[in-house]
């Protein structure tokens, strides 16, 4: 005989989203592993309507069916399908079946009918009136009952056409999206109970229908049918939706990191080998520095050695020290005059910006001349020192 | 920039966020809000429509983040994160993983919205509105905040609410103390109302912004002075004698001389004057707004 226990996860009249039944022997592991499935199938639930979502989840333990659907679709009486807010009730209803226990019970899920899920609803009604929200949930044993539903024609069980299906059942970083059709739904639901049974692969998971792409972050799923897409796509779990750009968020936190980097380093303002900013840009007037350096080389040499010709009571070391002294002079005065051609393209910068600054109202200036401590113990009627 | 929504079951958050959304769409007074992800773009809109034709969102089940920029005269100016909840957060214990994000979010939190059912505060019932468990929940965070942040205290349903009066925010009265205690928390009153007719629906979030928006910045020009303040320094040293010796040898060993130093932090300089000009006008557009609005302070931090 088939034995089936239940999960049923949705808000009563009054008290918000939980498990309202679990199966007896669950685990909080157990219910950790189904509840990252189902918090996937109840995203954009203003889509239910008319669109339930199939699912099929299976470990090495238990194997699950279930649906997240609108309270209506499984109960006609409406007043106990709506909150206190009035707002239509949707939940998460499924069946559970040990894996090694019993293949019998997987025959009546062949097909997703949302009619094999309506006694469900029964645990929604026996905790309808409450007013608080219950430390556990209903335990339910594996009950035979649970598995006596309807006679399912399964004629076109296995009649599938493989080859035009690609199947997730290894890759964990990835998803195989396809259309939500009721072809492809029909052919991925077969392919996955056939996974089942013939249980040759540990874990398998399927969602039918589920609204779009962004619902699928952090989804634990292997194979999902979304609305919104044309043909078959890989969805890797790592990289986000392809549409969404991150933007990088410039919280205080951050921004206060960076301030206590910049006052670090002005309290600290000795240069340390290896700590320098990688991406200073290297000063472009050493090349005005060489030619500088050649020219006034070229000129002290000259003059040197017309000078010596009519001086040579001077003995060699004298001439060789004075020649390495006119190097250096050369030198200096290379690097002075670069850096003072260097100085205006620096401040040129610095003016473009306080152009910019010109337009700024004066509350608004950035007050340059103040440290960080003297901004603190300023006290100005400027709306932005009031933090 | 986070901002964080709590609120019980019901009272309206994702009504709200949804209409918010709808009406900043036309913009009020030059800012826009623009979700970042275009899934969430649609989903708002079609919510922010069924409502204006009284058809309500579903209860949220979990949270959900959403990323949006705040627009100013059409340009996306600051981007932040909204976390909505599902109300039931609020009741549950820290073994709760939806609890203990909640509370994580709160610390993180740079303007807070706490959603009252204004309705059911007049009626005098304070037990549906779990005022007492979202403020002891805020107290519990209090001690972690340690920057300016935004509180704002929202009265939904205002519609059905003939007269606000002082005596329906008396189960507030221990928690505006605490506010006004804090140092860094600035907080106000705003009812509200969402549904076929909408009030005061952009308040909370220019609220809940204003005071982020004004600390960074406050941030930016503390980056920008210190910056050409080390510009200078490296600049007056590379000036000296010795700078000029120094120099000489760094060039030689191939390592960045003060003057790249120098010239590096006038760049910065420069790149921080870039982030800061355009955000300039919306921020003394956002103080304008809540200054010539009528805003009902708890009270406001200087």
């Amino acid at each position: 005989m088939s034995k089936c226990s239940a999960i049923v996860y949705g808000r009563t009249y009054e008290v918000d989203f939980r498990f309202i039944a679990l199966p007896e022997n669950f685990t909080d592991d157990d219910k950790k592993w189904i509840d990252n499935y189902i918090k996937v199938t109840t995203r954009t639930a203003e889509k239910l309507t008319n669109n339930p979502r199939f699912s099929i989840v299976k470990n090495s333990q238990y194997c699950v069916f279930g649906v997240i659907c609108l309270a209506r679709d499984l109960h006609n009486v409406i007043e106990e399908t709506k909150d206190k807010y009035d707002r239509s009730l949707y939940g998460f209803f499924g069946y559970v079946i040990p894996v090694n226990e019993n293949v019998e019970a997987i025959h009546c899920f062949l097909e997703p009918n949302i009619d094999l899920f309506k006694p469900l609803y029964n645990y929604i009604l026996e905790q309808w009136n409450t007013r608080k929200k219950l430390s556990s949930p209903i335990r339910v044993s594996y009950n035979e009952k649970l598995g006596k539903y309807g006679e399912i024609n399964n004629q076109n069980y296995l009649d599938i056409d493989y080859k035009k299906i690609r199947y997730n059942t290894s890759s964990e970083k990835e998803i195989y999206l396809y259309p939500s059709s009721s072809e492809y739904n029909h052919f991925l639901w077969s392919m996955t109970i056939d996974n089942i049974l013939k249980d040759s692969v540990n874990s398998v998971s399927l969602c039918l229908n589920l609204t779009n792409k962004s619902d699928l972050e952090n989804a634990p799923f292997l194979n999902v049918t979304v609305n919104g897409i044309n043909s078959f796509e890989i969805y890797t779990k790592e990289s986000k939706i392809e549409t969404e750009k991150y933007i990088p968020n410039n919280d205080f936190t951050e921004k206060n990191d960076c301030t206590d980097r910049v006052l670090e380093k002005s309290s600290q303002p000795s240069i340390q080998k290896g700590k320098i900013n990688q991406n200073v840009d290297k000063n472009p007037s050493i090349y005005l520095f060489i030619i500088l350096f050649i020219i006034f080389s070229g000129l002290a040499f000259s003059i040197i050695f017309t000078t010596i010709k009519n001086l040579s009571i001077l003995s060699n070391n004298v001439i060789i020290v004075i020649f390495f002294i006119s190097l250096l002079l050369s030198a200096l005065l290379a690097f002075y005059l670069a850096k003072i051609k260097q100085k205006p393209t620096n401040q040129s910068k610095s003016s473009q910006s306080s152009t910019e600054n010109k337009t700024f109202p004066d509350k608004l200036k950035p007050k340059n001349k103040n440290t960080i401590s003297n901004s603190k113990q300023t006290k100005s009627k400027n709306p932005f020192d009031e933090f | 920039m986070r901002i964080v929504e709590i609120g019980h079951t019901g009272v309206g958050k994702t009504t709200y966020m949804a209409t918010l959304y709808g009406i900043l769409q036309n913009g009020i007074e030059g800012f826009g809000l623009k979700a970042q992800n275009s899934n969430d773009h649609e989903r708002l809109i079609e919510l922010a429509q069924n409502i204006s034709q009284g058809i309500y969102p579903s209860a949220t089940d979990q949270r959900r983040e959403y990323n949006f920029y705040l627009q100013y005269d059409n340009k996306n100016i600051f981007p932040f994160t909204w976390a909505d909840y599902r109300g039931g957060a609020i009741r549950e214990t820290q073994d709760s993983e939806q609890a203990r994000l909640l509370v994580s979010d709160l610390r993180q939190a740079d303007g807070i919205m706490m959603f009252c059912d204004g309705h059911a505060l007049a009626s005098g019932d304070i037990r549906s509105n779990q005022i007492g468990r979202m403020t002891a929940l805020i107290n519990k965070t209090l001690p972690y905040i340690n920057r300016p942040i935004s509180l704002a205290i929202i009265l939904t349903k205002a519609d059905l609410v003939t007269q606000f009066t002082e005596s329906m925010l008396e189960s507030f009265r221990g928690f505006f103390t605490a506010i006004e205690a804090s140092p860094s928390i600035s907080g106000c009153i705003l009812p509200i109302t969402c549904g076929i007719e909408s009030h005061n629906v952009e308040k909370p979030l220019l609220f809940a912004l204003q005071v982020a928006v004004n600390l960074q910045l406050k941030y930016l020009e503390k980056e920008i002075a210190e910056h050409e303040k080390m510009a200078r320094y490296y600049q007056d040293k590379s000036d000296s004698l010795t700078g000029i010796l120094h120099d000489i040898w760094k060039t030689i060993i191939e390592e960045p001389t003060y003057s790249d130093i120098s010239n590096a932090k006038y760049q910065e300089v420069y790149k921080k004057r870039r982030e800061y000009q355009p955000i300039i006008s919306p921020v003394r557009a956002l103080n304008k707004h809540i200054e010539e609005h009528d805003y009902l302070w708890i009270c406001q931090k200087k």
